[in-house]
């Protein structure tokens, strides 16, 4: 997918195994003009961290291969400065605890308030982990 | 005794009346002319009582110049009581010149050939009677007459013996007085019984030449001499196997020994006779035998019936033409009793049926039967073709069984099992809340992010018609998503009744195995699949087989509740089993089942749970048996439990069932 615009030089990584999902959160942050990189295998997204700076990834924590805590446990190895944004679909509270317990920059349930997402992508994007 | 010879003159005066003549006509030559002749000694026509009429008599016939030929003449006088049977011929007597001068007749007794002729033909008379099925009782007086014909002064019986071969059932004397029939009907026979008692009991001929000093006859001398009887010979009757069926036995007022004619006489007596009681006793038993199969089939509700489908005709047991509604009397055809089968099923029945024909087999067809009045039975047809000795189809014979009292409870558990089912899958649903959270929520933030960008698209005025078309196909494809989400939600939950379709398993199984997947991820487990790609479809409900599948796989996961997380771990395997079967395999690796009755978890109340759903793995058996499948339960290998499904996989030749 191309990028459609440029926020600072800064990209977006999405991954989410599912590619309707995936492609409404790439015209929904396109659409706040941020530059967005999806990645519907989770497999691809690691390979692309490992090799390039990732400064925000949004992460659906359900995924079919590896499991999206996986993907969080995995990313924190590679990137550890990546911000990391959890969105889920789930409302199992078990699980939302571990997602937390990795230390998100922010914790979405969908369907999310389209507002309160972008501005949390934003701040992520201006922020630098330390 | 010779020929008898007698000659007159043209003037009636007779010449010539030689010895056997004399015997013949009980007188000699007298003076009477022919107008007195036929009185004078004894000459009837052959009806024995017309007598001879005087221009027809072959000596005046001979006399007028004409050749007689073997004309019968019937000659009784009161020294011949019994009658003469004569054949006469005659020829006229000519002077050397060929005047006319009387004439001869040359009369020949023929008495006995015509008694032959007639005791042969009294025997067929009785033998016709036996083969026209003529009630036994008529037969054997009508036997009894003919041996008494035979003989001046005899007397005969025929007593017929009891199944029992103890007691005397029947007795046919005609020619006794009714008080002897009355004694001997009942009465026991045995070693000192009379003549026919003893002769029964022990199988052979008794003469009694003297009833009153015979000790035979001690029981029976006031009866003998009520009766006037003095000999009596009895002969037993035999069946071919041996049996004793009767006594044939001959009577005489004086005390003598049988003669050998009389003896003879007997013979043949005890013969017809034997034919005609045994013919009876055997028609008795096929009486008895139809008599008990009637009674087994209508205790049975069964209604029997032969078509003849060369012919278009056909035959039907009164239980069968009740079943039917045919009134009694209607002429039957096979048409016929197939217009009864309900519409629907008409065609697919009819052809059954014709092909049992055309391969001379037996064919078996459970379908509904539209009446008059609309009403209607479900029955079940059983018959067999039945082929001449040239292969040719000669009839089909079979039954009908009324089935619809079981047909109705039988609908009445399906539904009772359709209720259970559809309480389990609302049941399922509450088990299933992430799953179907997670598959709905997917779709709806689509959807909520797509109208989110392309309303900002606009507010940035930075939309152009390509991008907004695309946002809104991707929107409409959303709604589409969630609302088939709903649509299998709602399927699960709808009472409706499941059409079966061909299914390929595999794929019911990865969809099913991706639907549950938040709630197995939800419960920190693993589902995973081997699936053979050689796996035959099968015939099943979507709706039922997915059910199944959740419900095994939930009480895998339930059964594994207590373990750690990363051995929380469920397999779904198939195979397929010589292209015949599908078989499905869950399995897990809890605590397993017990030993000694792994199948009892399939039964209602057992639950190894404390949570659960109770009735599922029920409902999941009774599923697989309505599909015509099987189910074990089985403990795995290391550990764990393993639940096998197996489903018959749809052959390329489907056989035709008929149940709706």
């Amino acid at each position: 997918m191309s990028d459609p615009g440029e926020v600072k030089g800064k990209e977006v990584c999405v991954v989410d195994d599912d590619l309707s999902v995936l492609k409404s959160m790439y015209y929904l942050l396109a659409s706040a003009g941020l530059k967005v990189r999806t990645f519907n295998r989770p497999e691809d997204f690691l390979a692309h961290a490992g090799t390039h700076h990732v400064q925000v990834a949004v992460v659906d924590i359900w995924m079919d291969r590896i499991t999206g805590l996986e993907v969080l446990a995995r990313l924190c190895a590679i990137s550890p400065k990546t911000h990391v944004i959890v969105v889920t679909a789930s409302e199992d509270l078990a699980a939302h605890a571990t997602a937390k317990a990795i230390g998100p920059f922010a914790f979405f349930m969908k369907p999310f308030d389209d507002e309160k997402f972008i501005s949390a992508v934003r701040v992520a994007l201006k922020q630098n982990r330390k | 005794m010779g020929d008898a010879v007698v000659v007159a003159d043209k003037e009636e005066n007779f010449l010539v009346f030689n010895p056997a003549a004399e015997r013949m006509f009980g007188a000699g030559p007298t003076e009477a002319k022919s107008r007195e002749w036929s009185r004078r000694y004894g000459l009837y026509l052959p009806d024995k009582v017309t007598p001879f009429p005087r221009d027809q008599l072959p000596l005046t016939r001979s006399i007028r110049g004409e050749e007689v030929n073997d004309i019968e003449m019937f000659v009784r006088r009161e020294s011949t009581p019994k009658g003469i049977w004569t054949r006469v011929n005659g020829r006229p007597l000519r002077g050397p010149t060929g005047e006319l001068l009387g004439g001869v007749i040359v009369c020949r007794d023929i008495s006995q050939a015509r008694e032959e002729e007639f005791f042969r033909a009294g025997q067929s008379r009785v033998l016709e009677m036996i083969a026209a099925d003529a009630p036994l009782a008529d037969v054997l007086s009508n036997l009894v007459l003919l041996m008494e014909s035979q003989a001046e002064g005899l007397r005969c019986s025929i007593l017929l013996l009891n199944r029992d071969g103890k007691h005397v059932r029947h007795c046919t004397a005609p020619g006794l007085p009714e008080v002897f029939q009355r004694a001997m009907e009942g009465s026991e026979i045995g070693p000192r019984k009379g003549s026919c008692g003893t002769a029964m009991y022990t199988r052979r001929p008794v003469v009694v030449t003297d009833v009153m000093t015979n000790s035979l006859w001690a029981d029976y001398r006031e009866l003998a001499r009520v009766c006037e009887l003095s000999a009596c010979w009895s002969t037993p009757i035999l069946s071919a196997q041996g049996d004793v069926l009767g006594s044939f036995a001959m009577y005489r007022q004086e005390k003598r020994d049988p003669r050998p004619e009389e003896t003879r006489l007997a013979q043949i007596a005890t013969h017809i006779a034997g034919i005609a009681i045994e013919r009876q006793r055997q028609q008795e038993i096929l009486r008895e035998r139809d008599a008990r199969i009637s009674l087994a089939a209508e205790s049975a509700n069964l209604a029997f019936w032969i078509m003849y489908p060369g012919q278009n005709t056909a035959w039907m047991s009164e239980k069968g033409r009740l079943l039917y509604s045919f009134d009694p009397r209607l002429p039957l055809t096979c048409d016929l009793i197939l217009s009864r089968v309900h519409p629907d099923e008409r065609t697919a029945v009819k052809a059954a049926y014709d092909r049992a024909c055309a391969l001379s087999g037996t064919f078996e067809s459970e379908h509904r039967l539209l009446l008059p009045f609309g009403k209607t039975r479900w029955v079940i047809m059983r018959g067999r073709c039945l082929k001449d000795e040239k292969g040719h189809l000669l009839e089909t014979i079979g039954v009908t069984l009324d089935v619809s009292a079981q047909r109705q409870a039988d609908l009445r558990l399906q539904h009772q099992r359709e209720e259970m089912a559809h309480r389990n899958r609302v049941s399922l649903m509450g088990e299933m809340t992430a799953s179907f959270a997670h598959e709905l929520t997917q779709p709806l933030t689509a959807l909520a992010n797509n109208a989110s960008a392309a309303r900002r698209f606009f507010e940035h005025g930075s939309i152009d018609v390509a991008l907004l078309q695309q946002l809104l196909e991707e929107m409409v494809a959303d709604s589409q998503r969630a609302g088939n989400v709903i649509h299998g939600i709602r399927s699960l939950v709808r009472k409706e009744r499941s059409v079966r379709t061909p299914l390929n398993l595999n794929a019911v199984i990865t969809d099913t195995v991706r639907l549950v997947r938040p709630d197995v991820l939800s419960r920190e487990s693993v589902v995973t699949t081997e699936l053979d790609s050689q796996l035959p479809q099968v015939c099943a409900a979507l709706v039922e087989i997915r059910q199944v599948l959740l419900n095994l796989i939930i009480n895998a996961l339930d059964a594994m509740e207590k373990l750690p997380p990363r051995e929380r771990h469920v397999i779904i395997s198939t195979r397929s089993d010589q292209g015949d079967v599908a078989e499905v395999s869950v399995r897990d690796f809890g605590t397993g089942l017990p030993n000694d009755q792994p199948d009892k978890i399939f039964d209602h109340f057992f639950s190894t749970k404390q949570k659960g759903m109770g009735m599922g793995l029920t409902i999941v058996r009774s599923i697989v048996e309505a599909h015509g499948g099987t189910i074990v339960a089985e403990n795995a290998p290391e550990r764990g439990a393993r639940i096998v499904v197996r489903l018959p996989a749809i052959r390329e030749e489907t056989h035709a069932t008929m149940v709706a």
